[in-house]
């Protein structure tokens, strides 16, 4: 019988998963403040 | 500011695809731990996120003596994306790593020889922002920017063999002949899943410094402007 680390385990995953997103969004929020910055509209970026 | 590179288009395709593919894999076909359960199998990730972490600073320190050698302001935005990445890796793999500690050690956190030198390594990584912030001539925030990511590099061997050099409690992961009685056990489908997860984290690693390289450069060219 397994020990009951079911709850630690979907915890686990989800930091990974969430601090791996918020790192993607705060790319984009900072490259989306840059180009603004710049006064382009580079869609292609 | 360069459009964006179709390789780059496809690697963010691809770290996602694999990504999803790896964490599939982990959860519904490596079989579960018999003495720690189903939180064992964060431990592919914290590897992988380790590795990553890892594998960055080592990178940014290679860009370090790229810019003192070359003077090329590119290396320095490849070094600052570097150190970025890697201290959001070794955050992950501390997160993670308390994570399975809580129900195995029966506590979050310990002052063991390999956490505390990961947690060194990360404020050292991080005081390298603080550095920058403080300089406001940007060939003095490459220059010793530079000379602070290969001096820093040093914590990178201190982490990765502290738990051969210090008497630990934490896992060794990968054994040698000497340390192999403290090591894991891996079944076939435990090792492709471990292999697999390395992987998937230095594509991700490389897709993210290189979004980073591009901001940095966006970034300098304002810099370039304004001044």
């Amino acid at each position: 019988m397994f020990p009951n680390t079911m709850s630690n385990m979907i915890l686990g995953f989800g930091v990974i998963v969430g601090f791996l997103l918020l790192y993607v969004l705060s790319l984009v929020v900072r490259f989306r403040r840059a180009k603004i910055n710049r006064g382009i509209s580079d869609k292609t970026s | 500011m360069h459009k964006k590179p179709s390789l780059l288009s496809i690697l963010d395709i691809l770290s996602i695809l694999l990504f999803t593919a790896v964490l599939i894999l982990i959860l519904f076909f490596t079989p579960t731990e018999l003495t720690m359960g189903p939180v064992q199998k964060v431990f592919y990730f914290h590897v992988a996120s380790a590795w990553g972490g890892m594998l960055s600073f080592i990178l940014a320190a290679a860009a370090g003596i790229g810019y003192l050698v070359t003077r090329k302001v590119r290396w320095d935005w490849l070094s600052l994306s570097s150190v970025e990445v890697g201290l959001v890796f070794g955050l992950i793999a501390i997160l993670s790593g308390m994570i399975w500690a809580q129900p195995i050690w029966n506590t979050w956190w310990v002052w063991d020889p390999r956490l505390t030198t990961t947690a060194i390594m990360e404020i050292i990584y991080l005081a390298y922002f603080i550095l920058r912030s403080g300089l406001d001539t940007p060939e003095t925030r490459a220059r010793l920017g530079a000379v602070y990511v290969i001096v820093s590099v040093i914590t990178v061997p201190l982490t990765f063999f502290s738990i051969r050099l210090f008497r630990t409690i934490h896992p060794v992961v990968i054994a040698t002949g000497g340390d192999g009685g403290s090591a894991f056990n891996m079944t076939p489908r435990m090792l492709l899943a471990f292999i697999a997860s390395l992987v998937v984290f230095t594509l991700i690693l490389a897709d993210l410094v290189w979004h980073r390289y591009r901001l940095a450069q966006l970034q300098n060219t304002i810099e370039e402007e304004v001044n």
